[in-house]
Parts: C-alpha cells; structure tokens; sequence
C-alpha cells in the first residue's frame, strides 16, 4: 500500500533541517521507502510504500515519529514538536465544555471484531466545500475533495492514520449503530455508487 | 543382349539432360534395372553355359557404364559453357538462437551451482497451501492481497484448498523442505509465475528464481556474501549489495536489495538508468520460524534465509533495457540481438 503526504504537512508536526530528498534517502534506507519526492507548487509530495507490518507509520504522525529515530542517525535534526496525545486532549480542545451522553445507540456484537468504538455528534454542521488549504494537500496527496464533511475526515485519517467514517445522523435507522459480520449475500452501495454483494463474514 | 546395347545407344541419343541420364542409368544398371535382371536369370541357366552367361553380362554391364559415361561427360561439358564460380559463398539461411530469458536462466544456474546450490523446478500449478499457508499466510489473511492471484476454476482440494497460478516462486520452498527432510537445504528454484499486470515493467507471465537455504548457524551474513556474489558474477566486478528493511510474511527480518548501478558506477548524478546510484533487485530475508515448522524443520536448531528476484528485470538492469514486454512480444529484431 502506498500513501502520500506532503513536506510542509509534515513540518506542521516535525522539526527538522533535513530537506524533502535527505529525507526520502534516509528514511527508505532504514524505514519506509519513499517511491518518489515531486515538487507540487511551494510543497513537495511523498510518495511512500507502507509495508503491512508497519501500518502505524501510515500517517503524518507515523512518518514524523519514524523520521524522529532514523534522522538523528545520519546527523540531522528531527523531534515531534508535540505530543499529539496530550496536545488533543477532550479538555483542551472543548474547554470548559463537558462530555453529553449523546443520544446514539453503540452495539458491538462480538468484542473481538471491534475492541472500542467511538462516536460524536456534529450538530449544525453544514455541508460546504472545504477551506483551500485542505483542498490543496488532499488533492496534493491524491485524495479527491469532495466536501467539507467529507474531507476532513480524510484529512484526519491521514494526519494520524485513524480511519474516520461520517454518518448522516438523522439517516441512521433508530439512531443506533450496530458492529457485526456481513450476511452472505448482503448488498451495501460504496461511495462511488458501486453495488457489492458480500461474500459473509466481512467486518 | 545386343538388342540392350543397341537400345541404350538410341535412348542416349535423346538424352540432353543430366536428369535424364540419371534416369537411363536407373533403368539399366539400377537395382532393379536390366542388368540385374539378367543377372538374376543366371539359375535358369544351365550349369555348362553359366560361365559363358556371367561373362557376357560382366561385358554388357561394362559397355553400358562406358557409354554413358561418355554422355555424362559430353553433357557436363555442354553445361559449363555456362560461367559457375564454385567458390562463391552458399546461400545463408536464417539460424534461430535461445530466448534471452534461456541464456540468463543458464547463467544463473551456474553461477550458483559453484557454491553448491541445487536448481530444482516446483508446479506452476499449485494448491493454495503451497502458495499462501506453507509461507505463513494462514486463509484470510491480509499479506494475500499484496500477490494478486488467479485461481484456477476446479473443484478445490479438502486440505490444500483452491488451485492457482503461483504468484511467486516461494511455493518451492516448503516442497524443497520436505523432499530434502533434513538440512542443509541449498536450492535455486526457477519456474514461470502469474500476476494480471502488463505495463514495461510487468507482464502477466514471468520469471522468478528463489534461493533458499537453511542450516545450522545460517545468518544475515551468509544472505549478504551470497548476494555479492551473485551480483559480482551475474552484473560484473565492483557490483555491491546492500539490503533495506521491509516486510515479506515468510521472511523475519525481511528486506529489499539493491545493486550499485554499473551504468553510472553508483554516482547516481543524472543516470538515467538508476538516479540514485542504485537499482532494485527484489526481496529477501530469513525464512520465517513458522516456514521452517510448516516444512518439518525445527526453527530452533535451523535457520535460513530466502530470495526471490524476478528474471525479466534483472536482464532489465543488466542490459540496461526498458520495457519488459519486448521479451514476449515475438519481434525477432529484438530477440536476435541476444
């Protein structure tokens, strides 16, 4: 599998003197390889295959923290400009504001499929194209913009390698997200409008 | 027998051929010809006369090979009033060579038959077991997806599941295991393998040859001397080696190899062949514990390692060539250059 991701992207969370090629060339020596470095505009894209081993590194965040053990090794600069864990903490995001029980329904069938599942709900959220900034680096990364709902999801999951699901809330049958295995010959329709009829047994 | 004689001169007069002549010779002094049948008439002869009988046609068969010896001549004669220089050279015909993936799979064959490597040769045709779960890829697991495979439409095997076209050559590894049932285990399997891609570097069919070898105390370093040797040989003196982490699921620890590129001797600078000094070879690693118990060989007291490189690309980077489908797209231009 291959990711892409930008330089100035990743500078937002690693500080580093190393220039978009030092980087390519050390870390595909000792980590991840990086395919490619294409200069896009002010930025450059990275094009990096991420082995099935290492998923964790399938992010800003993954790269950054990869790039933090290997480039001290050949003499460059290179540390976390934050601890993405404490810097997004509930608190310090909402303030003073304070966790709702919200009013949706988690049901996970067997704990072995899914260990944890979280959910919020977005309230007044309206559908809108995304800010340039955002458009820019997912079309840099090879993600279509579609909107601002949908778009920051991928923004997300490609910042920490969380995959991030959107849901119309007042779409969702009795407000009440069940996590189970696929009937066999269960249709669903994917986003590209495709019907798949599933095999079973699918998470 | 007068008569014969006096008949031949009247056929030779016709002739005006050396075919011809060829014809009348048949006729007379072949094997079933007239003078052999007058010989063979010789037991109706009665004893007395027999001698008498045998000279005569000894006489008869002379004149005959004389007189047409002397057209032959006469005939010859006649041709090379036409100029025939026989020193000229003959015609050439076009003469057909091995394929350029039967030299290098003969080259690699003897490169590592010196360090003691057997060439084996597995099914193209295997069961899903021989491809997936004998290399630690148990049904369902992700790692599948990396290979695309085409499966064969037959019912599926009770134990060994689904029949395929081997993506890899790896499915020789725990086939060598068990023919060999102790180490040491020296192997060099070379077979076709199938993945549905065609761009310049991919075709739907290909060449793979796997190393692998297991024993007591075998290390990354005997991985490592191996493949300077077989890049020293194969792409020339002065050729290194280095190795890359990555992931294989039959290999831990796994990694990727490159050779130093000889077009530019590592500089990188603008090669247009490597751009970075180096070229990629293919994967490698030591052979998974779980690889080694599948093919019932205890991972304590054995190791080993294993590579798998593809045929087509190292001719690619050995000749500097750029796209792979030329090797099957039947040009001779191309192929006879070999």
């Amino acid at each position: 599998m291959n990711i892409k991701i930008t330089y100035n992207w990743l500078l937002e969370y690693l500080d580093t003197d190393a220039t978009p090629d030092q980087i390519r060339e050390y870390l595909s020596l000792c980590g991840p390889s990086i395919e490619s470095v294409e200069k896009v505009g002010n930025d450059y894209v990275f094009d990096i295959e991420i082995t099935s081993n290492r998923i964790d590194t399938a992010s800003i965040i993954g790269i950054a923290q990869e790039a933090q053990a290997i480039l001290p090794m050949f003499g460059k600069k290179a540390k976390l400009k934050f601890d993405p864990l404490k810097e997004y903490k509930f608190e310090n995001i909402a303030g003073s504001g304070h966790r709702v029980v919200p009013s949706l329904k988690i049901n996970i069938v067997d704990p072995k499929l899914c260990p944890r599942f979280t959910a919020i709900i977005i309230e007044n959220v309206a559908i809108a194209p995304s800010p340039n900034f955002i458009k820019n680096r997912l079309i840099a990364c090879g993600i279509k913009s579609i909107n601002n709902v949908v778009d920051i999801s991928n923004y997300l999951m490609l910042t920490f390698g969380q995959p991030v699901h959107t849901f119309d809330y007042d779409q969702i049958k009795g407000q009440t997200m069940i996590m189970r295995e696929s009937k066999k010959g269960e249709k669903i329709v994917t986003l590209d409008e495709k019907e798949i009829t599933l095999p079973g047994g699918d998470l | 027998m007068d008569n014969v004689i006096k008949q031949l001169k009247e056929n030779l007069s016709k002739t005006s051929s050396l075919t011809d002549l060829d014809k009348i010779y048949i006729e007379y002094l072949g094997r079933s010809g007239i003078i052999n049948d007058l010989i063979s008439k010789i037991k109706e002869i009665s004893n007395e006369e027999k001698r008498e009988y045998g000279q005569k046609v000894n006489k008869l068969k002379v004149s005959i090979n004389q007189l047409i010896d002397i057209k032959k001549k006469e005939l010859q004669s006649k041709k090379s009033e036409v100029f025939f220089d026989n020193t000229l050279p003959g015609k050439t015909y076009p003469r057909g060579s091995l394929h350029i993936v039967s030299y290098a799979i003969e080259e690699i064959t003897k490169i590592y038959e010196k360090i003691g490597f057997i060439r084996v040769s597995y099914p193209e045709v295997d069961w899903e077991y021989g491809a997936f779960e004998s290399l630690n890829m148990p049904s369902g697991h992700p790692a599948r997806d990396d290979v695309e495979t085409s499966f064969i439409d037959v019912p599926a095997h009770p134990t060994f599941g689904k029949m395929v076209l081997t993506p890899h050559t790896s499915n020789g590894q725990n086939r060598e295991m068990k023919r060999v049932g102790k180490p040491p285990i020296r192997m060099i399997n070379i077979s076709k393998c199938y993945r549905p891609n065609w761009d310049a570097t991919h075709t739907p069919m290909f060449y793979q040859f796997e190393g692998l070898c297991v024993d007591r105390e075998i290390t990354i370093a005997n991985l490592k001397g191996t493949l300077d040797y077989f890049a020293e040989k194969y792409f020339g003196k002065g050729t290194k080696t280095r190795l890359r982490p990555h992931h294989f699921q039959f290999t831990e620890p796994s990694f990727e190899v490159d050779i130093s590129c000889n077009i530019c001797s590592g500089k990188g600078m603008g090669c247009k062949v490597c751009k970075s000094g180096w070229l990629e070879l293919g994967g490698c690693g030591m052979v998974h514990p779980n690889v080694l118990h599948e093919g019932g060989i205890d991972p304590i007291q054995y190791t080993g390692w294993a590579f798998g490189f593809g045929i087509e690309r190292i001719i690619m980077m050995k000749y500097g060539l750029d796209d792979i489908r030329n090797y099957y797209s039947g040009d001779i231009r191309f192929l006879e250059q070999f």
